[in-house]
């Protein structure tokens, strides 16, 4: 009987592994390209698998848990930010801290203006763009209409568009006065 | 209207983006994430169990209430001693449980306690309760229920007082022993890092002190079981030296003696 349940215990753990090692890396980018720190991103990807592990039968058992580590870490670094922000807007006196290490400086132009968009239009492209989950996933996963979504679809790429290109003339305009 | 090419131009750039996250990204081991999971899924346990606690002495501090009300918060629903009886556990639980009156504290001539508020035998589950002085910033245990007790003097001295359990329906004894070790080395680490050791105590005991700002204190950690807590001090000029001893520690714990004081066999 022992036997049986530490067997049980062991395939449960070694399920779970199977399924952390899996996802947890792209999970991360795509929580990372939600909140724009990679700490946080790490923090809450790692916090949401913690917590699944806690339910692992039940989640198994209701089939792929996928989308429910997705969405608690979501909620989990959408959370984090938003408490992060006073803190953040004290540390950004002292300079912005870079977002993470060896990324180039369209990807710093890219991540600010994600950070940008509001919580619900960043949400909307990375579900749909990153986690290339369907209309109807990424709505439901939101708790929208997919008629809500393709709106927020539009306007968050419009406002990424937008910020990119300001961020582009903001740089021209460096690189020109540097020049002159 | 947006360049649908723009837009792919922007989408690619974004899974370039997360791409990179990806492979910068370093994420535990997986049986460190196991442990953590099981870790809080402990700790809400206990969490549950705290406030169960902090329940059950509420109640039962209503029943010792003293008439005048004075002393402890009750509420509309027990005003009438009948009331009180039909709604909190025996006196004879109400005589082992809770921090009633501050007997543990030494009597020092000069420094005379008051209670702070309605903070006597508070059961509180939103902590944490912090620590006075240079340890205030950092919380001792974060989501821990328990039961404190805050007192002042005239000229603005304070002292806190906190006691939790890790007893909980459910968890082993070792795993009860263990999560109160855990707790209290948390304390420890806290306590060591903004104030200083005094000697003595033991294992399950420990004097710090601190001082800054013109104030000083002391914090005695203490553990018996699966019942731990702490005592905390911070002194004004105003008021005579008041150090707390390792005494305390055993002291406290001979008084607190919460509820469920036996653990599952």
């Amino acid at each position: 009987m022992t036997t049986t349940s530490g067997a049980t215990d062991a395939a449960r753990r070694a399920e779970f592994d199977a399924f952390y090692l899996a996802g947890s890396q792209r999970m991360t980018g795509v929580i990372y390209a939600l909140t724009g720190n990679l700490a946080d991103a790490e923090d809450a990807v790692q916090e949401a698998y913690s917590r699944a592990w806690g339910r692992w039968a039940a989640l198994t058992a209701a089939g792929d848990p996928t989308g429910w580590v997705r969405v608690v870490a979501r909620r989990i670094a959408v959370g984090n930010w938003r408490r992060a922000r006073n803190r953040m807007r004290a540390h950004f006196r002292h300079g912005e801290p870079a977002p993470t290490p060896a990324i180039s400086p369209d990807h710093v132009a890219l991540v600010a203006a994600l950070r940008k968009l509001s919580a619900g239009r960043r949400e909307a492209i990375v579900l749909f763009h990153l986690c290339d989950l369907t209309g109807a996933e990424a709505a439901a996963e939101l708790g929208i209409s997919e008629g809500a979504l393709r709106t927020r679809l539009t306007r968050a790429r419009e406002d990424l568009q937008h910020h990119l290109g300001e961020s582009a003339r903001v740089d021209s305009t460096r690189k020109e006065t540097a020049r002159t | 209207m947006n360049d649908p090419r723009h837009d792919d131009v922007v989408i690619d750039r974004l899974r370039e983006l997360a791409g990179r996250a990806e492979s910068a990204a370093t994420l535990a081991a997986p049986e460190r994430v196991r442990t953590r999971g099981a870790r809080r899924r402990t700790r809400l346990r206990v969490a549950g169990a705290g406030a169960l606690t902090a329940c059950v002495v509420a109640g039962a501090l209503w029943a010792t209430r003293p008439d005048d009300g004075a002393a402890v918060r009750g509420g509309p629903a027990a005003s009438s001693p009948g009331d009180r009886a039909a709604l909190t556990p025996p006196p004879a639980d109400a005589e082992r449980i809770g921090l009633g009156d501050p007997t543990y504290l030494p009597t020092v001539r000069g420094v005379e306690w008051t209670v702070e508020g309605d903070m006597v035998n508070r059961p509180d589950t939103a902590f944490p309760v912090r620590l006075f002085g240079p340890c205030a910033a950092t919380p001792p245990e974060a989501a821990l229920g328990g039961v404190q007790d805050r007192r002042v003097t005239a000229a603005g001295s304070r002292v806190k007082t906190f006691v939790t359990s890790t007893w909980a329906t459910g968890l082993t004894p070792q795993a009860i022993d263990a999560e109160a070790r855990r707790i209290y080395t948390s304390w420890q680490a806290v306590a060591a890092a903004c104030m200083s050791r005094v000697p003595g105590g033991g294992p399950d005991t420990e004097v710090w002190s601190w001082s800054g700002d013109g104030r000083r204190g002391s914090v005695v950690l203490t553990r018996r079981g699966h019942v731990l807590g702490w005592v905390a001090t911070e002194m004004t000029a105003a008021d005579p030296a008041y150090p707390l001893t390792a005494e305390v520690g055993p002291a406290l714990m001979d008084k607190a003696i919460l509820t469920a004081p036996t653990p599952p066999r």
